[in-house]
C-alpha cells in the first residue's frame, strides 16, 4: 500500500498492478486534502470519518472533488465525486478546505470554504465561499450546492464551464453547527454590504466589519430559521460575537468589546436557544478578582459549568500572574450563578512547593492548566502543563495530573516527567499555546459509560539541543502518554510511536479506542486499538 | 517461532474429537528445504521455456522480472511454514491423483502433479503453475466427501495443464510493455485537465478485460476439469455439480456462538460475562452503500457465479445421475481432523482471532477436549500480549459488514472484556489444561 492516499487508492485499484497499469492507478486515484472526524449527535463519540480528496483537474478553474466516509470500525459507509469551480488571481492560489463535517439525523452536512494557499498571505476574506452539501444516508444522493446569502439557504448547481465570480460569493455566510442539529448564522455586516475589494484595507477595517454584525439566527436542521436574536443595538456597547459552546438550551457566545486595551476581557453571554432571551452576561469580573477568558466549559442536565484563570483586580492578565482558578456553576434555566470555588495555586501545597501566590515553582516555572474535566460525582480532573519562558520563547515541560473534589481541594496529584520542549512565543502569551494547540497535552475521552476516562498526550523523548529544525523532526523519538482513569484509579501507559523501521501517528477513535497508522515505507497499516484497562 | 513449535509438540497426541491423527511439524526443516527445492527447479524449467518461446525481448523481460516476483512470494510462503504436510492426508491426496492420473493417460502431465495442503482461513484452492495445486485445511474441512474434493483437485489440475497461470503472465507483460498502452498512458500522464477520468477509464478498461477473461478461463477450468473428473469417478459425475453447489454456499457460517455458549466458555468465578459484551449495535446503526459507482462488481468478479458454473456444465455435459455418496471412512476422519488442524495452523500463521473463534466453536460441543482447551488457552495468551503491545488489530479483525453476526459478535465481545477478566479467563483454561 502506498502512504495514507492509500485509502483512495484502493478504491481505484483492487487487482494486480504492474509499472505500467500501477502508473495509470496512481493516475486515477486521489489525493486527500482535508478529512474530519464525524461525531455522534450530541455525543463527543465518533461516527465515523470523512475524507476529503482531489480527484481530478477538470478545467482551469474546475476540480473533481470527492469523499469518503468510513464507520467507527474504519468499513467504507459511502463515497461519491462532485465538481467544484475554484478561484484564483493572479498572485494568489486558493484551495478548498472542510469547515465542518456534521451528523444530523440520517444526514451528513459539510461545509467547504476557500481560503489562500500561502497563510501568510492576509486578506479580507480569509476564509470565503462558504457552501455546504449535504449527503442522505439512506439513499446517499448527495445534494447540490447550498450557500447562505441575506438569510436565506439557496441552491446553487456548478455547470462545467461556470466562472466565479468574486462578487458572487463574497457574500455567502458561515453556518456554525451548533447543538441539537441546529446552525448559528451571523447576519451579514453592514460593512460587508459596502466593500467591494476583497483584500485587507487594515486590522480596523476587519474589527468594525465583524462587529457590524446586527444579529444572528438559528436555523433548524432545514435550515429554517427558528429565532433571530438582535444584537449591537446599542452603540456604547458593541461587540464582536464569536461561537463558544452550546447544548440543546444554552449558546454561549464570546463578545469582545470594541475599545479598549488588548487584554481587556471577552463577556460571555448565555441565551437561552428556546427563546433567544440573555439568560447572563459574565464579563470576567467578581468581587474578588478579575479573569480574561473561559478556560473551559462543560454542560450538565441542569447546570453550567465554567473553569477560568484568576488574577487579581490590579494584575495584569498574564499567565505569569496568575493566582489559580475559578470553578462558576449557573444554572441553566435561570442563569444564576448558583456557586464559585476558587483553586489557588497554594491549595497544591504540600505536592508542590511554590515560591509565591502565582504558582511560580522555584527553579521550574508555572503549571498551566490545559483541560478541566468534571466528574458525575462533582470531582474535577484537571491536565496541566509546565511552563516557564522568557522574552519570545516559552518551554514546555511536564504534564501534570490531578484530581480536585467537589470544592476544589486536591485529591490526587501526579508529575509525568516529559522531555522539555521550546516554542517561539512570547512566554506572556501562554494563550496562544492553548488556543493553537500547541502543548503536548491532547484530549480526553470516555472509555465506557460507567464513568471511565482515558487522556492522551505525546512526548518527543529525543532532547538534543543546538540541532537544526530538520533533524529535530528526523530524530525525534515521539511516545503516546496513555492515562486511564478507571474506578477512580489513575494507571499510566505508552506507546513507543518510533519502531525499527516505522513510525506510527495516532488519532482520534471511537470511545475506548485510539486509531493508529503505521507507516513503513510506502506501506501504511491502519489499526484501531482498544485502550488497556 | 520457537514458541509456536514447542507449542504444536505439545499437541502431538490429540484428543478423540479429531481422532488419532497428528500434525506433522509444518516448521520441519527439511520438508521446507524439500518443497523449496522441487519449486524451485520446476521454475527454473519454466524461466528456461519463457525464454525459448519470448522472442520480444522486453515482454521477455517483463515476464521474468513478474515471474521471478511471483515465485519469490511463493518461496516465502513455504518459509513462513504455511504448507503442512501429514501421512494419512498425503496418502489419501495420492490415492486420488493417481486414480485421476491412470484414468487420463493423455494428459502425462499430470504425474508430476504435487497437491500441497495450506494453513489459511479461506475455503479455497488455487493452481500457481508448475504443476502445483494447494488445498486449504479450511477447504478440506467443509466438503462432505472425496468426490466432491477430487473435482475441485481435478479443476485446478486443469489450470495447470492449459497453463493459465503462464499465460496470465505474459499476456499481462505484452499488455504493459504494449506500445498502444505505454503511448496512451503517456498521453494522460501530459494532459492538463481530466488526468484521473481519462486514467480511470483505461484501467477500468484494462481491470475489466482481464477480469472478463478469467472468468472465461474458469469456464474451461470447469470443463476440462470434469473431463478429468469423469474419467476418473465416471459412476460419481453428479458430484462434480454438487461440488459446485458447496462452494457457492461454502461462505455461509453454518455455526455460531451463543450468549449461553460465551457463559460456559467464558464465566469465572469472579467474572461473568456480560450479555451487552455481545449485542454490538454498531454495525446495525449504519447502512452502507452498495451503490456501484466505480467498479461494475459483477464485471470484477474473477469466476463466475457457482450457477453459471452449474448451467454451463449442465448445457455442454451429462452431469445427470442419482448417485449418492457416503464418504469412506477415511475421507470421514480427515475431514473431521481438518477441523482442528484448521485451528492449530491458523495459530501457526499467526491468525490467533480467527483460530480462538474456529476453536471455541469446536469446544463448546467439545467442553473436555484437551486439544481444543490448549489451543484456546494459547489464543488468548496471544491476543493479550497482542492488546498489551497496541497490535490487537494485525491478528483480531474489527466487526465489518463482510462478516457474520455471529463473527461480529466476537470480534466486538473480545474487545469489551477488560484485563483483570481476561487474565480471569486465561487463568481457567490454563487450569482446565493441567
Amino acid at each position: 500500500m502506498k502512504k495514507i492516499t492509500a485509502l483512495l487508492v484502493l478504491l481505484f485499484i483492487n487487482t494486480l498492478t504492474f509499472a505500467q497499469i500501477q502508473k495509470l492507478g496512481q493516475l486515477a486515484s486521489g489525493k486527500i486534502i482535508d478529512s474530519r472526524i464525524i461525531y455522534e449527535e450530541e455525543s463527543e463519540d465518533v461516527f465515523g470519518y470523512f475524507y476529503l480528496y482531489e480527484k481530478d483537474k477538470i478545467g482551469r478553474r474546475a476540480y473533481e472533488l470527492g469523499y469518503v466516509i468510513l464507520d467507527n470500525n474504519l468499513n467504507v459507509i459511502t463515497s461519491n465525486t462532485f465538481a467544484q469551480a475554484s478561484y484564483s488571481t493572479l498572485l494568489i492560489k486558493f484551495r478548498v478546505y472542510l469547515s465542518f463535517v456534521n451528523k444530523i439525523d440520517n444526514k451528513i452536512i459539510f461545509g467547504l470554504h476557500d481560503r489562500p494557499k500561502a497563510s501568510e498571505v492576509r486578506i479580507l476574506y480569509n476564509y470565503f465561499n462558504h457552501r455546504y452539501k449535504q449527503i442522505d444516508l439512506e439513499t446517499f444522493e448527495l445534494s447540490e450546492d447550498l450557500i447562505v446569502q441575506g438569510n436565506k439557504m439557496i441552491e446553487t448547481r456548478y455547470e462545467f464551464g461556470d466562472k466565479m465570480r468574486f462578487r458572487d460569493v463574497k457574500h455567502n455566510q458561515s453556518l456554525f453547527p451548533i447543538s441539537k442539529n441546529r446552525f448559528l448564522l451571523f447576519a451579514e455586516s453592514k460593512e460587508y454590504e459596502n466593500n467591494t475589494s476583497m483584500f485587507s484595507v487594515g486590522g480596523r477595517y476587519i474589527r468594525k466589519a465583524k462587529e457590524g454584525l446586527g444579529s444572528f439566527r438559528i436555523l433548524d436542521q432545514n435550515f429554517e430559521t427558528i429565532l433571530e436574536k438582535p444584537i449591537n443595538t446599542d452603540e456604547e456597547n458593541e461587540g464582536y460575537y464569536t461561537y463558544v459552546a452550546s447544548d440543546e438550551d444554552v449558546l454561549i457566545l464570546n463578545k469582545k468589546p470594541i475599545t479598549g486595551a488588548i487584554y481587556r476581557s471577552f463577556h460571555l453571554m448565555f441565551y437561552d436557544l428556546n427563546t433567544g432571551d440573555l439568560k447572563k452576561e459574565f464579563n470576567y469580573i467578581d468581587d474578588e478578582y478579575k479573569m480574561y477568558y473561559a478556560d473551559d466549559i462543560k454542560f450538565t442536565e441542569n447546570e453550567i459549568i465554567l473553569y477560568v484563570g484568576i488574577y487579581g483586580k490590579e494584575e495584569p492578565v498574564n499567565a505569569y500572574r496568575s493566582l489559580g482558578y475559578a470553578k462558576y456553576v449557573f444554572d441553566k434555566q435561570a442563569g444564576e450563578q448558583i456557586s464559585r470555588d476558587y483553586f489557588l495555586w497554594k491549595d497544591l501545597e504540600p505536592h508542590l512547593q511554590f515560591v509565591h501566590e502565582y504558582g511560580w515553582i522555584e527553579d521550574y516555572g508555572i503549571i498551566y492548566p490545559i483541560e478541566f474535566l468534571p466528574l458525575e460525582n462533582d470531582n474535577t480532573i484537571v491536565m496541566a502543563e509546565g511552563f516557564s519562558g522568557g522574552g519570545v520563547e516559552s518551554t514546555i515541560k511536564d504534564l501534570f495530573v490531578f484530581e480536585l473534589d467537589a470544592n476544589l481541594r486536591v485529591k490526587y496529584l501526579n508529575k509525568i516527567e516529559k522531555t522539555p520542549y521550546t516554542l517561539k512565543i512570547p512566554s506572556n502569551w501562554l494563550f496562544t499555546v492553548k488556543e493553537n494547540n500547541l502543548h503536548d497535552y491532547g484530549y480526553s475521552q470516555k472509555l465506557d459509560e460507567d464513568g471511565n476516562y482515558v487522556f492522551f498526550y505525546l512526548n518527543n523523548l529525543y532532547n538534543e539541543k543546538n540541532i537544526s529544525k530538520s533533524r529535530k523532526i528526523k530524530n525525534a523519538e515521539w511516545i503516546l502518554g496513555i492515562i486511564s482513569y478507571v474506578d477512580g484509579k489513575f494507571t499510566y501507559d505508552k506507546i513507543d510511536l518510533n519502531r525499527e523501521r516505522s513510525k506510527i501517528y495516532p488519532r482520534k477513535a471511537k470511545n475506548g479506542y485510539i486509531q493508529l497508522f503505521e507507516i513503513e515505507g510506502d506501506d501504511v497499516e491502519v489499526r484501531l486499538e482498544r485502550i488497556n484497562y | 517461532m520457537k514458541s509456536v513449535v514447542s507449542f504444536l509438540l505439545l499437541c502431538i497426541s490429540i484428543s478423540s474429537f479429531s481422532q488419532e491423527l497428528t500434525l506433522a511439524d509444518t516448521l520441519d526443516v527439511e520438508l521446507k528445504k524439500e518443497l523449496t527445492e522441487l519449486y524451485t527447479s520446476r521454475v527454473e524449467k519454466q524461466q528456461a521455456i519463457f525464454d525459448k518461446q519470448i522472442s520480444n525481448r522486453r515482454t521477455r523481460r517483463e515476464v521474468q522480472a513478474v515471474y521471478e516476483e511471483m515465485s519469490d512470494a511463493f518461496i516465502n510462503t513455504i518459509e513462513e511454514g504455511y504448507f503442512v504436510e501429514n501421512e494419512v492426508y498425503r496418502d489419501f491426496l495420492d490415492d486420488v491423483l493417481e486414480k485421476i492420473q491412470k484414468s487420463n493417460l493423455d494428459y502425462p502431465a499430470i504425474k508430476d502433479t504435487k497437491i500441497l495442503l495450506s494453513h489459511g482461513a479461506l475455503p479455497n484452492a488455487y493452481a500457481i503453475g508448475n504443476d502445483m495445486v494447494v488445498l486449504y485445511m479450511a477447504l478440506v474441512k467443509s466438503i462432505p466427501n472425496e468426490y466432491e474434493l477430487a473435482f475441485i483437485i481435478c479443476h485446478e489440475i486443469a489450470h495447470n495443464l492449459l497453463e493459465h497461470s503462464y499465460n496470465d503472465i505474459v499476456e499481462h507483460a505484452s499488455l504493459k510493455t504494449s506500445k498502444k498502452i505505454r503511448k496512451k498512458t503517456r498521453e494522460v500522464r501530459w494532459s492538463r485537465y481530466n488526468r484521473g477520468q481519462q486514467a480511470l477509464g483505461l484501467y477500468k478498461d484494462i481491470v475489466y478485460g482481464k477480469r472478463k477473461n478469467n472468468r472465461k478461463l474458469e469456464h474451461q477450468a470447469d470443463s476440462l476439469g470434469f473431463i478429468l473428473y469423469e474419467n476418473a469417478f465416471p459412476d460419481k459425475k453428479y458430484q462434480a455439480i454438487k461440488s459446485l453447489q458447496t462452494l457457492g454456499s461454502i461462505d455461509v457460517e453454518r455455526e455460531m456462538l451463543s450468549y449461553s455458549d460465551y457463559k460456559m466458555l467464558f464465566d469465572t468465578e469472579k467474572h461473568s460475562f456480560k450479555k451487552e459484551w455481545i449485542n454490538n449495535e454498531e454495525l446495525s446503526q449504519y447502512n452502507y452503500d452498495t451503490t456501484q459507482r466505480f467498479w461494475q462488481v459483477d464485471s470484477l468478479k474473477t469466476h463466475p457465479d457457482c450457477d453459471l458454473r452449474i448451467a454451463s456444465l449442465e448445457q455442454h455435459f451429462n452431469t445427470s445421475s442419482s448417485d449418492t455418496v457416503i464418504p469412506s471412512e477415511v475421507f470421514t476422519v480427515i475431514q473431521k481432523a481438518s477441523h482442528a488442524n484448521q485451528v492449530l495452523g491458523l495459530y501457526a500463521i499467526e491468525e490467533y482471532g480467527r483460530s480462538l473463534y474456529e476453536a471455541l466453536l469446536l469446544l463448546k460441543n467439545n467442553p473436555s477436549d484437551s486439544l481444543l482447551n490448549q489451543i484456546v488457552t494459547q489464543n488468548l495468551i496471544k491476543l493479550q500480549k497482542a492488546q498489551r503491545n497496541y497490535v490487537l488489530n494485525r491478528y483480531l479483525a474489527l466487526p465489518s459488514p463482510r462478516y457474520s453476526n455471529s463473527y461480529n459478535a466476537f470480534l466486538y465481545s473480545f474487545r469489551q472484556v477488560r484485563n483483570a477478566q481476561l487474565n480471569a479467563i486465561i487463568n481457567k483454561y490454563n487450569t482446565t489444561d493441567s
